[in-house]
């Protein structure tokens, strides 16, 4: 479960100073909800999914995930919290010196899970994501949409608790998204809970969910009920 | 041809490259530096020793000759000295007496007066004396002035305290300069991390978001950084074998009276004899530079990145 409670969140600029980015955010997402999270460019969105995926510190208000209250949780809890949250970035953050597979490993590794597993979970997520073949290709290697495929893999690999989503669907074909689509539910109905923001209007009409929607870094509405 | 999908057991983007070379050259010379000062600091410790044993405890009693005319000391001089040395040697505050022979007077002399000196002068007939361990310098002296109350008697602990204390400021500096030495491999450490932190920033956010602990961090990039000094100290303390072989010759003759100067090896089979050839614990003492280099570089990496990922969520 997701519970936010009067957050603001800001983040240091280039000029020494602070921009606010979050305001007084509020919403709960329970256990294996989908949840859109809409709203303009610039309207706080990427920062909100920073926040949660525990990238970015609040500067104030509460925030409970999966029963952790970040703010006051030792740093070996929130390095345990990370790995039960999977994020999938709009710039892929892959590491260009590994390779496809060794990327979508890399989750698996950190969270000590069996080495003789590891390459096989790895590569029939890639192959499910139609990379079979490609996973000794470098970042640079691959296209756009491949790259946004292997940052899924990676997200999704470790089955995670909570699936964060930054605009997925960008660099894929209009096939490739319902695809992925039709995953996020199912993962829902396996208890996970996903937040997928998107400015998709054709996808939101398409998979009809709640939303949250964000402007000017506050909750500006929404079909979800508030807390 | 296409090549099987395969994890490579270091694939987390923090391998290190670029900067080692340059950080494994400084370390050398670290490593170097402080291997000269553990050979000086050795080195001192051991005259110091030999000062204290040998130099400091060793009594110079000279029987006057009782013919003036002779240039050598006469027969009745002989008797009286072969007197004072069996009275000596049966007291319990003497270890040793010994009678210089002449060809040892002109050692002695040799470089005041030139060689063959005690065949011209006439020069007194002088014992050594080494007094018993536990004797207290003052029990010894009394011994021998009772002994021979006409004989002049030059003990030579004020020689040895002033050696002492030159011994002491050479091995005071030696270890000021490891001190300096392991600090400044500290600091190029540091510096070498930050370096390496900042050009894997990306790689290092991406690690932690994805839920890589600050230990997990920390300890591969302090492990590498470890094999890096460590490698550099090995280099460096055998690069400054050599002058270390060379400055041990240069400097036996100050431990060891038999030798008049210095004895370079013939060959190479004896330069390598003397390269191996320093006491056991100079030994283990410089197969620990680089162990104590890696040391360093473990503990000042871990340290820098741990508090470097402070901050970061």
């Amino acid at each position: 479960m997701i519970h936010l409670q009067n957050v603001h969140a800001r983040y240091p600029t280039a000029h020494r100073g602070l921009a606010g980015a979050l305001n007084s955010i509020s919403f709960t997402v329970a256990k294996g909800e989908f949840r859109w999270l809409t709203g303009a460019s610039g309207a706080g969105k990427s920062t909100l999914l920073a926040v949660l995926g525990l990238s970015l510190r609040p500067t104030s208000g509460q925030m409970d995930i999966l029963g952790v209250e970040p703010a006051r949780a030792k740093r070996s809890q929130l390095t345990r919290l990370r790995r039960r949250i999977g994020t999938i970035h709009q710039d892929y953050r892959l590491l260009e010196q590994l390779t496809a597979l060794e990327n979508v490993a890399l989750p698996l590794r950190l969270a000590g899970t069996d080495p003789r597993l590891i390459a096989r979970e790895s590569c029939d997520i890639l192959a499910w994501l139609g990379l079979a073949g490609r996973e000794n290709a470098y970042p640079d290697q691959l296209s756009g949409g491949e790259c946004q495929r292997v940052a899924i893999a990676r997200a999704l690999v470790v089955r995670p608790d909570i699936l964060l989503a930054d605009e997925p669907t960008n660099a894929l074909e209009e096939t490739e998204s319902r695809r992925l689509l039709g995953l996020f539910q199912e993962i829902c109905g396996h208890g996970t809970t996903v937040i997928v923001a998107t400015h998709n209007e054709t996808l939101l009409r398409d998979f009809p969910a709640p939303s949250i929607e964000i402007a000017q870094g506050r909750v500006a509405g929404g079909t979800a009920p508030l807390p | 041809m296409k090549t099987s999908p395969r994890i490579r057991a270091s694939a987390d983007g923090l391998n290190r490259h670029g900067g080692d070379r340059g950080l494994m050259a400084v370390i050398a010379a670290m490593a170097a530096l402080a291997t000269l000062a553990l050979g000086g600091w050795s080195g001192a410790t051991a005259l110091q020793d030999h000062w204290r044993n040998a130099l400091t405890r060793t009594i110079f009693v000279e029987l006057s000759t009782t013919d003036p005319d002779t240039s050598a000391p006469d027969e009745a001089t002989h008797q009286n000295a072969d007197k004072l040395i069996e009275k000596l040697n049966g007291s319990p505050v003497i270890h040793t007496v010994k009678r210089l022979s002449r060809s040892e007077l002109d050692a002695l002399l040799a470089p005041w007066l030139g060689g063959g000196a005690s065949g011209t002068l006439s020069l007194p007939t002088v014992l050594t004396v080494i007094p018993d361990r536990d004797a207290s310098m003052d029990q010894v002296l009394h011994t021998l002035r009772d002994a021979a109350p006409d004989a002049a008697i030059e003990p030579s602990a004020s020689w040895g305290s002033r050696l002492g204390l030159l011994a002491t400021s050479l091995r005071i500096s030696a270890v000021g300069v490891m001190g300096l030495a392991l600090c400044a491999t500290a600091g190029v450490v540091m510096l070498s991390v930050r370096m390496v932190l900042l050009s894997r920033r990306k790689t290092v956010e991406i690690l932690h978001a994805l839920g890589a602990s600050d230990g997990m961090i920390a300890g591969r990039i302090a492990r590498q950084t470890a094999l890096m000094t460590g490698l550099g100290g090995l280099c460096g303390a055998l690069a400054v074998w050599p002058a270390l072989t060379v400055l041990a010759r240069i400097m036996a003759p100050f431990g060891d009276v038999r030798l008049s100067g210095i004895a370079w090896p013939a060959d190479a089979g004896a330069w390598m004899q003397a390269a191996l050839g320093f006491p056991v614990p100079f030994l283990e003492l410089a197969a620990s530079v680089p162990f104590v280099m890696a040391f360093v570089g473990w503990i000042v990496s871990e340290f820098s990145v741990r508090l470097w990922l402070r901050r970061l969520p």
